[in-house]
């Protein structure tokens, strides 16, 4: 039973990581249609921004926060300038794709050559020492991710549903030429969106690397895997990417204790084929009717 | 291609195939020359799919491995020859490439791409992981040699296999390419509904075109296993995709010689961008943007603008169809169109169908009768349910009750592309042409249903092939003619004026020798010259048989051509008539004046 | 397919960024690894240490009267590019030997060019690549190593769990790449020689971050050791994972246990972790290492080296190779791999004197004696205590 426990709980953390990713995901394919896929990447250099930051620097983990938030924005600019407005000139999903694979290759290889190419720790603010609950231990990190992440999704949301600015990308996300007409100006609202997402990124870095590692290479699979946790919860909800999470995360820990540690990420992306083949726009995508 | 450009690009191909006597160098011929080749085999089929289809796939690393173990598993294990396991191989690749179509069908933009990444890492997991198989991770080593008696295909010498495998599969690509297959493969990119309204199975060529390039991934894995004697699960990553996609960038989508310098670029930009030393992939990344940014068409694109400062393609004539007009509209024979003219005098009928999105009923147990040869007008204010109407009689919308009944037939489930094919064709209300694609083309995409020759045709070349399409392109002219586009044949849709581009909507819907023509809205932003052209363009479709439905708010239009005409408002019939008596009625009147304001008043 | 393009983009490049000087007819060494992505900090040790070798041999003058000139390529651990840098360094090149690789599949992908072309390859680091196993097909075999093998360091961990410590129960955990595999088969054959079935085999991939599911399993079945064989950052993770669970038992593994990552990224964790070593950068007591460790810190200003063991295995493999090309008297292939095979004067390396590394028949030469067993602690890798 214990053992269960502690394998949800595990679970639960590395779907939050996920989720905390995708979520970053979901805001800008609401304005843009796209997907960046040096998300990863983003995250990555966060975390290194961050271990400069704190220890190097000394300014703690508020100020590893503060520092990845920063660059975050700056890439957010530069993704939306440099890959995205180019890409959707043409009308191919290849363009974006490969326009932010390209940013993705370019800010490994800096990092490489900034911060090198090794895996290092990341001091974690709470310490190493796991706590108990009924038995199952868990690691002061991973209820910070899982708390921070809640914080941050719920915080976003409320922001999107309230704020003018929030508003603003909920209208552009909706109709491009109202929202255009109501005098919203959108080619802002979108670098703004994108600002917001890869700031998400960054800062997921310096929340998930004490549980992962610091390094150039840490970041592209969990770009890939957030990006399915994303898809399969329908871009367009929070909700569905906290779901396609936990789903990721659970199904991962559950294959590899019961079924094999080999095939330990596949049920997961069989899963993904099969949810999207039922429903084309995730779990808790929205169907849109096809006017013609 | 003008003929002396054709026989340069021959001599060029031919001369390449003499590498190895030009230079020896094996990093030259066995490792560069012959991974391009092999490369250039999947970019070329990776082309069909995103050039051609529109689709994406960053999966291809998946079939690609598929191809590869295939070969390598019965080479070292079952110790099969070459050939057999090389076809066995490509079977195997198109297995897979109809597992990875599968989700094309109902998916686009980031999903597809996420099925097809998901696609690509389990089919690398499970050659990791199926050691019995496989070997997992340690991979296959002592691939046998390419040895056929006295031929030799070892070392520089499997260039003399690849590269005409090459020029093989880059032929096969651009026979199809520019077959009614490619027709179709682009019409579908387009608009995938106005594709299945002219008649093209949105199934049978999604799947196609995956299982196609998926072929062509599988050869290009069997060859792979022969280059360094080995294979690995490793090579299989995402990565690799994504250096297809970007070799197809690179050198422009839609071009063979676009698919061998992208291929060329990425074999041999890396060991160029060596004098980076550690700088080397952030160079690379820089020179993707830089294309992207650019080079929207890649190299190919770039040669072609080049290439178009000395060369003005010719405007294609279209004199030779103009004899041919008489024969543009042609009535249908056979079994149905007998029972269409037999049945009772209605060619087709709707009986209280039905549809409710949601909770709102926009079409509310209508009963509508069309008889054939005559041209029926529906009417009604905005949001009464026209258009919603068309897309039930077209199959675009299933709907919620009721049916609809052609020549005594039940549609049951059709879908557009069967509607279609079974005589209701349709324009739309906003255009819906295939932009990038000429004038003739789209008139083309209308004619798909006479192309009866297979694949095997196209690839081959067939005198049928070649017959059915020179018939196909002279119809195609005449219709056009009809319409009075022929001038405009070889001009990109997209291009046209608006007027014109109903027109050749019109002109598409007529390519499908169709019972009935559905127009919706033909007149809708033409100046008052081009619907008097419409006007005299539907009495013509008339005489020769041709019944029409006709959505139309412009009430002169309407009364002048019409025989019969129905009302709707809300959703529901509110009267039914000759056009004399529904000037008259008063329920019409008080919904054209009562609820809208663009009513029948403003229009007249 | 050389194209005029390609040609002057090569000429500009090189024009740019300064080619290196030529002197006087230099003797070319290949050089491949992973300089970029996951495993590179192995391929940057091993670059640094050929370097830092081959920057001494050239200060005093070079071999025959002739300079070094190192070529490098990065493979970036891609099969087919090791085999296509492979073929550049062998026939566009033209050098007169190539120390590298990393990884094994890239090994695999790519020995037999340098076979064909008779220019010997002194592996360095990779443990799985097959080396006297390659007589089989090629009598006149033109690959060596200068690395512990997974045979010697598979029998190594399981003779320090088993026959030293004297486990009964132990659990394997390996990655997925072709190193992790084949360090379980090896482990797999010497438990067996001991006639000793694991009581749990899993499987970890590159970048997993989390290894409950697996410690899980191992507890369950009981395990007193657990054998593990991957690299330094997801063998951090197997120690972070037991600290998380609360289940500490030994772990014995590669010499990877021994890469900074490993010690880094597992802190007080990975402490009393045991692997076996050919160098240890904390134990080096001849005056040659410590000079070694030495010159590395100032030349490439790093406190500890990413990965001693092959920056150490670089170093000698260039040496070793130098003083072969000295004794063949000239650089053709054959006369290298002749002196290879019969090394007259033996060399004094870093990792351990070298007398007669080689024969005609074992290309391998590491053997038993000089590989030792390293425990990490404070930090670092500790010499075995006595």
């Amino acid at each position: 039973m214990t053992d269960l426990l502690q394998l949800i709980l595990s679970g639960v953390a590395l779907g939050m990581i996920y989720a905390l990713l995708a979520f970053g995901y979901s805001i800008t394919f609401s304005t843009s249609r796209t997907i960046n896929f040096a998300q990863g990447e983003f995250l990555m250099l966060g975390a290194l921004t961050g271990l400069t930051a704190a220890v190097t620097w000394k300014l703690g983990y508020a100020g590893a926060l503060f520092a990845s938030a920063l660059v975050g924005c700056v890439l957010g600019v530069v993704l939306e300038k440099a890959a995205i407005a180019p890409a959707l000139k043409t009308r191919s999903a290849v363009s974006w794709i490969l326009a932010t694979v390209a940013l993705g290759i370019i800010a490994r290889n800096a990092a490489e050559r900034i911060w090198g190419t090794d895996d290092v720790r990341f001091p974690a603010p709470l310490g190493d020492e796991p706590l108990t609950f009924l038995g199952v231990r868990v690691l002061p990190q991973e209820l910070l991710v899982i708390g921070a992440a809640a914080v941050i999704m719920s915080g976003v949301e409320l922001f999107l549903r309230k704020s003018i600015w929030g508003k603003a990308v909920t209208a552009v996300a909706a109709d491009k030429d109202a929202a255009a007409l109501m005098g919203i100006n959108v080619p802002l609202v979108i670098t703004f969106s994108f600002v917001l997402s890869s700031s998400i990124a960054a800062v997921s870095g310096v929340l998930v690397a004490p549980l992962t590692l610091a390094g150039a290479t840490m970041g592209t699979l969990l770009g890939t895997k957030a990006y399915a946790v994303a898809i399969v919860g329908g871009l367009q909800s929070g909700l569905g990417v906290l779901v396609g999470g936990l789903l990721l995360g659970l199904s991962e820990q559950f294959t590899a204790r019961y079924v094999s540690t080999g095939y330990k990420d596949t049920p997961g992306f069989v899963l993904l084929i099969l949810i999207l083949l039922v429903k084309p726009s995730g779990l808790f995508g929205k169907k849109t009717i096809k006017k013609v | 291609m003008p003929r002396a450009l054709r026989v340069l690009v021959l001599v060029a191909a031919a001369a390449f195939l003499f590498l190895p006597f030009v230079t020896q160098n094996p990093y030259y011929v066995h490792s560069v020359a012959c991974k391009v080749c092999i490369y250039v085999i999947l970019v070329s089929g990776l082309d069909l799919v995103v050039g051609y289809s529109g689709d994406v796939s960053v999966g291809h690393a998946g079939l690609y491995a598929a191809g590869a173990y295939t070969a390598a598993i019965l080479v070292t294990k079952a110790h099969w020859p070459f050939l057999p396991a090389a076809l066995a191989a490509i079977a195997m690749g198109a297995l897979f490439g109809l597992l990875l179509g599968v989700p094309a069908l109902r998916l686009s933009g980031p999903y597809l791409a996420v099925s097809t990444i998901a696609f690509g890492i389990i089919v690398q997991t499970v050659v990791n992981e199926a050691e019995n198989l496989t070997e997992g991770s340690q991979g296959i080593q002592n691939i046998p040699k390419l040895v056929w008696g006295r031929l030799n295909f070892e070392g520089n010498n499997l260039y003399f296999l690849v590269y005409p495998l090459m020029l093989l599969s880059l032929l096969a690509v651009h026979r199809v390419a520019t077959s009614y297959w490619g027709r179709a493969f682009e019409a579908l990119k387009e608009s995938s509904i106005a594709a299945e309204c002219s008649g093209i199975s949105r199934y049978r060529y999604k799947l196609s075109v995956f299982v196609l390039s998926a072929a062509l991934a599988g050869l290009a894995g069997a060859l792979f296993i022969h280059i360094d004697k080995y294979v690995g699960p490793t090579t299989f990553s995402l990565q690799l995709s994504i250096l297809f996609l970007i070799a197809l960038i690179f050198g422009g989508t839609r071009s063979l010689l676009g698919n061998v310098l992208g291929c060329l670029v990425v074999v041999v930009l890396p060991d160029v961008f060596n004098r980076f030393a550690d700088y080397q992939l952030m160079t690379f990344g820089g020179l993707l943007l830089f294309t992207l940014y650019v080079l929207p068409g890649g190299l190919a694109g770039l040669l072609r603008r080049l290439f178009g400062l000395f060369w003005k393609p010719r405007a294609p004539v279209a004199k030779a169809a103009r004899d041919a007009v008489p024969s543009a509209i042609r009535v249908r024979e056979g079994e149905e169109a007998r029972r269409a003219t037999q049945a009772g005098g209605t060619l087709l009928s709707t009986e209280r169908l039905t549809i409710a999105f949601g909770g709102l009923v926009a079409v509310n147990r209508l009963d509508l009768a069309i008889r054939p040869g005559e041209v029926h007008a529906l009417i009604g204010p905005n949001g009464s349910g026209k258009s919603t109407t068309v897309n039930l009689l077209t199959g675009v919308y299933r709907p919620t009750s009721g049916r609809v009944v052609l020549a005594g037939r039940p549609y049951g489930n059709a879908s557009p592309f069967e509607v279609s094919r079974s005589g209701v064709a349709r324009t739309f209300q906003n255009v819906a042409l295939f932009g990038d694609m000429t004038v003739l083309g789209n008139v083309l995409v209308g004619l798909h249903h006479t192309f009866h020759g297979g694949l095997l045709h196209v690839l081959l070349r067939t005198p049928r092939a070649k017959r059915e399409e020179r018939d196909a392109r002279l119809r195609a002219l005449s219709l056009l003619e009809f319409v009075g586009l022929a001038g405009l044949a070889g001009e990109r849709a997209r291009n046209l004026p608006y007027g014109k581009q109903r027109l050749l909507e019109i002109a598409r819907a007529l390519a499908q020798d169709p019972l009935l023509v559905v127009l919706d809205e033909p007149a809708a932003g033409l100046t008052a010259g081009e619907i008097a052209g419409v006007d005299t363009l539907i009495a013509r479709m008339k005489e020769r048989g041709l019944a029409v439905l006709l959505i139309e708010h412009h009430m002169d239009l309407v009364m002048s051509v019409s025989d019969a005409i129905t009302v709707l408002d809300f959703g529901e019939k509110i009267a039914e008539g000759i056009p004399a008596d529904i000037q008259k009625d008063e329920r019409v009147i008080s919904a054209y004046l009562g609820t809208d304001a663009h009513g029948m008043a403003a229009d007249a | 397919m050389r194209s005029p393009s390609t040609r002057l983009f090569v000429l500009l490049a090189g024009a740019l960024f300064g080619a290196q000087a030529f002197a006087a007819d230099p003797i070319k060494i290949g050089v491949y690894g992973p300089f970029s992505g996951g495993s590179s900090p192995m391929g940057l040790s091993m670059r640094n240490g050929v370097r830092l070798a081959a920057d001494e041999i050239n200060a005093k003058g070079g071999i025959l009267g002739r300079k070094i000139e190192l070529v490098d390529r990065d493979d970036q651990a891609v099969n087919e590019r090791g085999a296509q840098v492979m073929q550049d360094l062998v026939s566009n090149e033209k050098v007169a030997a190539v120390l590298g690789p990393i990884n094994t599949g890239v090994a695999l992908a790519s020995y037999k060019y340098p076979m064909e072309a008779k220019v010997p390859l002194l592996i360095n680091v990779s443990a799985g690549a097959p080396v006297n196993e390659l007589f089989k097909d090629y009598p006149d075999n033109y690959v060596f190593r200068i690395a512990a093998g997974d045979p010697i360091q598979a029998e190594m961990i399981v003779s320090e769990g088993v026959d030293k410590k004297k486990f009964k129960k132990v659990a394997l955990l390996c990655d997925d790449t072709n190193y992790g595999q084949n360090g379980r088969q090896k482990m797999e054959d010497a438990l067996a020689a001991r006639k000793i079935t694991p009581v749990y085999v899993g499987k970890f991939k590159i970048k997993d971050t989390d290894m409950t599911a697996q410690l899980q399993e191992a507890r369950k079945a009981g395990a007193e050791a657990i054998l593990a064989y991957g690299i330094g950052p997801e063998l951090a993770q197997i120690a972070n994972g037991m600290q998380k669970l609360g289940w500490r038992v030994p772990m014995i593994g590669s010499w990877t246990l021994s890469m900074s990552n490993f010690i880094d990224a597992a802190g007080p964790n990975g402490d009393g972790a045991t692997m076996p070593q050919t160098f240890i950068q904390r134990g080096a007591t001849s005056p040659k290492a410590k000079k070694f460790i030495a010159d590395y810190q100032k030349k490439f200003t790093v406190e500890r080296i990413p990965s001693a063991v092959s920056a150490a295995q670089g170093y000698d493999s260039m040496y070793v190779l130098a003083q072969a090309i000295e004794q063949a008297g000239g650089t053709e292939g054959p006369k290298i791999k002749a002196a290879l095979e019969d090394l007259k004067k033996p060399y004094v390396g870093v990792i351990a004197t070298w007398a007669k590394p080689f024969s005609k028949t074992d290309h391998e030469a590491v053997h038993r004696e000089q590989v030792l067993m390293g425990v990490v602690g404070k930090g670092e890798v500790q010499p075995p205590t006595k």
